[in-house]
C-alpha cells in the first residue's frame, strides 16, 4: 500500500502542478477575466454598457468609443445571461445611461439553459448563477468544469501567442482575416441559426420587455442593437424568423429612450470587413465602433441637454 | 455515476482507501462495496435501486430454497420463478413498447386496427447485465455447479459490484462470488496493472471512441447527403466507436476491480485481428457469448446435433444475442447477419479453426492472415451498419447509398475533404491505436506488457503521453457509454 501510494503521488506530482498551472493561467488569460477586470477597475465612470453574443462583441471595440463602456457581449450568450447581466451591473455602475441590446436575427430564438457549457465562466467571473439550484461543485474550477477545453487552449496559448489575443476590454484583437467564403465552415456558418422555436421567441420578448422596463425605470437608454452580416448569411435568414424579430422591434420604434441601430444589411456585400459569415473583423469593428459611438454621444448629450 | 466523470475521480480514491482501511474486516469490506455501488448507481437515479435490491433479495432466497430441496419438480419451479420475474423485469422496462408497437402495426397490417398505449418507460441503466449475471446464480445453484450462499452481504456485493454493474462483464457466480468470501489483498504489481488498464480504458473511450462517435453520428445522421466512400468511412469510424467505448469500459472496469483485489474475466481480446467470424465471436463481448453459450446455445444442443438443428440453434442464439442489445429491428437484423456469416464455418467446420494467436511469434502477419483479417473485419463493419442505424430503412438506405456510390468522382473529393481538413488528426490517433494494440495483442489488454521491460523512464514517459493525448481529445462534454443503453 505504502508502495503504491508513494509511486502514484511521485508519478502524478507532475501532473497536479501541470495542471495547478493551466487553472492559474486560464483564470488569469481570458476575456472574461480581462472584461471584469475593467468593469471593476473603472465601475465608478462606466457610461454604456454592451450586451449580446459574439456577433456584438467582435462588432464593438471599446477603444473607439468616447464613453467608457462596460463590454459585456459574450460568444454563445442569449437574452436570458443578458437579463442576469443587466440585473447584476444596473446596481452596480452609478454612471450608466446607455444599455446597448443585441437584437439580431436570431437573438430572440436563442436560449442559454442551465447545462450551457459557459456557465461556469459567469458563475466564476461575474457571480451569475444560470444553473437550476446551486452550481455543480466541478464549475468551481475552469479544469474540473472543463478539462480538455482549458487543457488544449493552455498549450495554444503558450504555442502560439498570437491566437485568440484580446485587448483589455476583451475585444479580440487577433481576427483580422478576411471572410473566406470558399472555406470548408464557410456553408456551415452561413446557415447556423436556421431553427425556428416560437417558444423561445415569445419567451425571450418577455425577457427583452422587462430588461427594457428595467432601463426605463432607472432613466437609462436603450439601444437595440443587430450588427452587419454578410450577404452569405442574411440570404438564409429564415423569413417567419425574420418577420417575428422586425416586429418586435418595430413596437419599440417610437418609444421615448429606445433607439434602434439595425446594421444587418448595411455592409453585406462588403467582404473586407468580415471576419466570417456573421463575424466582423477587426477593421469592421472599427467602423461599427464609431457608428455606435456617435449614437451613444448623441444619447447621452441629449440626456444631459434635457435634464439641464 | 460514468466512470469518466468527475465525479467517478472523487468516488474512487474515496472508497480506495476506505476499503483498504478496512483490510482485515471482510464483513466490512463487503458492506462498503454494497453501499459505494448503490451510491455508484444511485447517482444516475435511485429510484432504481429498489429494482436491483429486489433481484438480489430474490435470487438469494431462491439459492437458499434450492439448496432445501431435492425435490425435481419444486427446484424447477424455483427456478423458472427466478426466470419469470427476472426476464419479466427485463421485459417491461426493455420490450413492453416494442412488442406493444409491432402487435399494433400487425394488427392493423391484418385489418382488425387496435388501440395501444406506449408507456414512457425509463430503461434501468444497465438492467440487462446484473439480470444475466444474477440468473447466472441460480441457474448454476440449480445445476448444482454451486452451493447457494448464505452471506447475504456478499451476495448482495457480487450482484451490485460497482465496476461492473451497469456495463459487464457480466461475470458468472462461480466465478466472482467466492471472490466475496476470501480475504483480498493489495498486491503492488496487479494494482499498477490495473491501473495500467483503467489508463487504457481512458484512452479508447476519451479518445478512439468520442472522437470517432463524433464523425460517425455526422455522417449516420445525415447519410442521405452523403456519398459511397464517406458512407464507409462512417461504418469504419462506428466500428472503432463501439470498441473503443465498449472494450474500453470493460478495461476500466477491470482496472477498477483489481484496485480492490478482484479479478474479472476478460471481456474483448482484440477482436478487430479475428482472421473469421467464428474468432471474432470469440474474441468480441466474451462474458456475453460465454453466457449464451452456456446457458442458451448448448441446453439447446449447441452444435453436437444434426445440421437442421445446429442451424437453428445458431439462429437462436444470435437472433437472442441481438435482440438481447435492444428492443429494435434493427439488432435483430444485426444478429441474423452475423447468423449467416457463422453458418458456413459451422457447416463446413471451420468454426474452430482459428484457435492459435494471430502473426503467432511474428511480428507481422502474412499476406493471408492480412487478407483474412481485413475480410472480417469488413464483415463486421457492413453488420454494425444494421446495429447504429435507426431503424431497418435506414440501415437498408446506407448499404444502399454506400455501395451505389463508391466510385463517383465526388464523393471522393468529399471523402477527401473530411480526411484532410477534418479528421486527418483522428485517422492519424487510429494508426497509432491499430499498432499498439497489434503489438500487445498477445497480452489482456494492449499496454500491459509494453514496454514493461524498460526502465521507469521510460515507461513513465509513455504513460504521461497517453494521458497527454488524452487531456487533448477527450470531448468537451462527458459522454456516456454506448452499453449503458442496453
Amino acid at each position: 500500500m505504502q508502495k503504491l501510494i508513494k509511486n502514484l503521488t511521485i508519478f502524478l506530482l507532475p501532473l497536479l502542478i501541470i495542471l495547478g498551472l493551466v487553472e492559474l493561467k486560464s483564470r488569469l488569460n481570458n476575456t472574461f477575466y480581462a472584461k471584469k477586470e475593467y468593469i471593476d477597475y473603472n465601475k465608478d465612470s462606466l457610461e454604456v454598457l454592451i450586451l449580446g453574443s459574439s456577433q456584438t462583441w467582435r462588432a464593438i471595440n471599446p477603444k473607439f468609443i468616447k464613453s467608457k463602456c462596460a463590454p459585456l457581449a459574450h460568444g454563445g450568450s442569449a437574452l436570458n445571461i443578458d437579463y442576469l447581466l443587466l440585473r447584476k451591473y444596473i446596481k452596480e455602475l452609478p454612471l450608466l445611461k446607455v444599455v446597448l441590446i443585441e437584437t439580431s436575427y436570431h437573438t430572440l430564438e436563442n436560449y442559454c439553459d442551465s447545462s450551457w457549457n459557459k456557465n461556469h465562466l459567469f458563475y466564476i467571473y461575474y457571480d451569475i448563477n444560470n444553473y437550476n439550484s446551486e452550481p455543480p461543485m466541478k464549475d468551481n474550477l475552469l479544469i474540473t468544469a472543463n478539462f480538455s477545453q482549458y487543457f488544449k487552449k493552455f498549450w495554444t496559448n503558450n504555442i502560439f501567442p498570437e491566437f485568440g489575443k484580446y485587448n483589455k476590454y476583451g475585444f479580440i484583437t487577433s481576427a483580422i482575416d478576411n471572410l473566406d467564403v470558399g472555406k470548408y465552415d464557410s456553408l456551415f456558418l452561413a446557415k447556423r441559426h436556421c431553427e425556428e422555436n416560437i417558444v423561445l421567441f415569445k419567451k425571450n420578448a418577455r425577457i427583452l420587455d422587462e430588461m427594457i422596463n428595467i432601463c426605463l425605470q432607472h432613466d437609462i437608454s436603450v439601444i437595440l442593437f443587430s450588427p452587419p452580416k454578410h450577404f452569405n448569411y442574411n440570404k438564409n435568414n429564415v423569413l417567419n424568423k425574420l418577420k417575428r424579430r422586425n416586429a418586435t422591434l418595430k413596437k419599440y420604434e417610437n418609444v421615448v429612450g429606445i433607439h434602434i441601430l439595425n446594421l444587418e444589411n448595411k455592409y453585406e456585400d462588403n467582404i473586407d470587413i468580415f471576419y466570417n459569415e456573421d463575424h466582423l473583423n477587426v477593421y469592421g469593428a472599427e467602423k461599427v465602433s464609431r457608428i455606435v459611438d456617435s449614437l451613444t454621444n448623441k444619447i447621452i448629450n441629449e440626456n444631459i441637454i434635457n435634464n439641464n | 455515476m460514468l466512470f469518466n466523470s468527475i465525479d467517478f475521480v472523487v468516488f474512487l480514491p474515496i472508497v480506495f482507501f476506505f476499503y483498504w482501511l478496512l483490510r482485515e474486516k471482510l464483513k466490512l469490506q463487503n458492506i462498503l462495496i454494497v453501499i459505494a455501488s448503490y451510491l455508484f448507481y444511485g447517482w444516475w437515479d435511485w429510484r432504481f435501486l429498489t429494482l436491483i435490491a429486489f433481484s438480489t433479495a430474490l435470487d438469494y432466497r431462491i439459492g437458499l430454497q434450492l439448496s432445501k430441496t431435492d425435490n425435481p419438480r419444486n427446484r424447477k419451479l424455483l427456478l423458472w420463478c427466478s426466470i419469470v420475474i427476472n426476464l419479466g423485469f427485463l421485459g417491461f422496462f426493455k420490450y413492453y413498447n416494442f412488442f406493444l408497437d409491432n402487435f399494433v402495426t400487425a394488427f392493423s397490417f391484418l385489418g382488425n386496427p387496435i388501440n395501444g398505449q406506449s408507456l414512457n418507460i425509463i430503461l434501468p441503466v444497465g438492467i440487462s447485465f446484473y439480470t444475466f449475471q444474477t440468473l447466472s446464480y441460480t441457474i448454476d445453484v440449480y445445476k448444482r455447479k454451486l452451493t447457494p450462499t448464505n452471506d447475504f452481504v456478499a451476495f448482495a456485493a457480487f450482484v451490485s459490484f460497482f465496476p461492473q454493474l451497469v456495463a459487464g462483464p457480466i461475470e458468472r457466480a462461480t466465478h466472482l462470488l467466492p471472490q466475496f468470501y476470501s480475504q483480498r489483498q493489495l498486491e503492488y504489481r496487479q494494482a499498477v496493472n490495473g491501473l495500467r488498464q483503467i489508463l487504457w480504458g481512458f484512452f479508447k473511450k476519451l479518445v478512439i471512441a468520442d472522437n470517432c462517435a463524433k464523425y460517425a453520428n455526422e455522417i449516420f445522421d445525415m447519410s442521405n447527403q452523403y456519398g459511397g466512400t464517406t458512407l464507409l468511412l462512417g461504418a469504419i469510424f462506428f466500428a472503432f466507436q463501439i470498441y473503443g467505448d465498449f472494450s474500453g469500459y470493460s478495461d476500466i472496469a477491470i482496472g477498477t476491480a483489481r484496485l480492490f483485489g478482484f479479478k474479472l474475466m476478460q471481456n474483448f481480446a482484440f477482436p478487430y485481428f479475428s482472421r473469421d467470424m467464428a474468432e471474432f465471436w470469440r474474441r468480441w463481448h466474451i462474458s456475453l457469448s460465454t453466457w449464451f453459450r452456456d446457458y442458451v446455445y448448448i441446453p439447446l444442443g449447441g452444435s453436437r446435433v444434426n445440421k437442421r438443428f445446429a442451424i437453428r440453434n445458431t439462429f437462436i442464439i444470435f437472433i437472442v444475442s441481438g435482440f438481447w442489445h435492444g428492443a429494435n429491428w434493427t439488432f435483430i437484423a444485426w444478429g441474423l447477419l452475423n447468423a449467416l456469416y457463422f453458418l458456413p464455418l459451422l457447416l463446413s467446420g471451420n468454426n474452430r479453426k482459428n484457435l492459435n494467436p494471430v502473426a503467432d511469434k511474428r511480428i507481422l502477419p502474412s499476406v493471408k492472415e492480412l487478407f483474412q483479417i481485413i475480410l472480417t473485419f469488413a464483415l463486421t463493419s457492413l453488420a454494425w451498419v444494421f446495429f447504429r442505424a435507426e431503424n431497418i430503412q435506414h440501415a437498408s438506405d446506407y448499404l444502399t447509398h454506400l455501395f451505389g456510390g463508391l466510385y463517383l468522382k465526388q464523393n471522393l473529393v468529399d471523402t477527401y475533404v473530411l480526411i484532410f481538413y477534418k479528421a486527418g488528426y483522428l485517422i492519424v490517433l487510429l494508426m497509432v491505436f491499430i499498432i499498439l494494440e497489434w503489438l500487445g495483442r498477445n497480452s489482456k489488454f494492449a499496454i500491459e506488457h509494453l514496454l514493461i521491460r524498460q526502465n521507469r523512464f521510460v515507461r513513465w514517459t509513455f504513460y504521461y503521453c497517453i494521458i497527454i493525448v488524452i487531456a487533448f481529445y477527450m470531448p468537451t462534454t462527458e459522454s456516456p457509454f454506448i452499453y449503458f443503453q442496453f
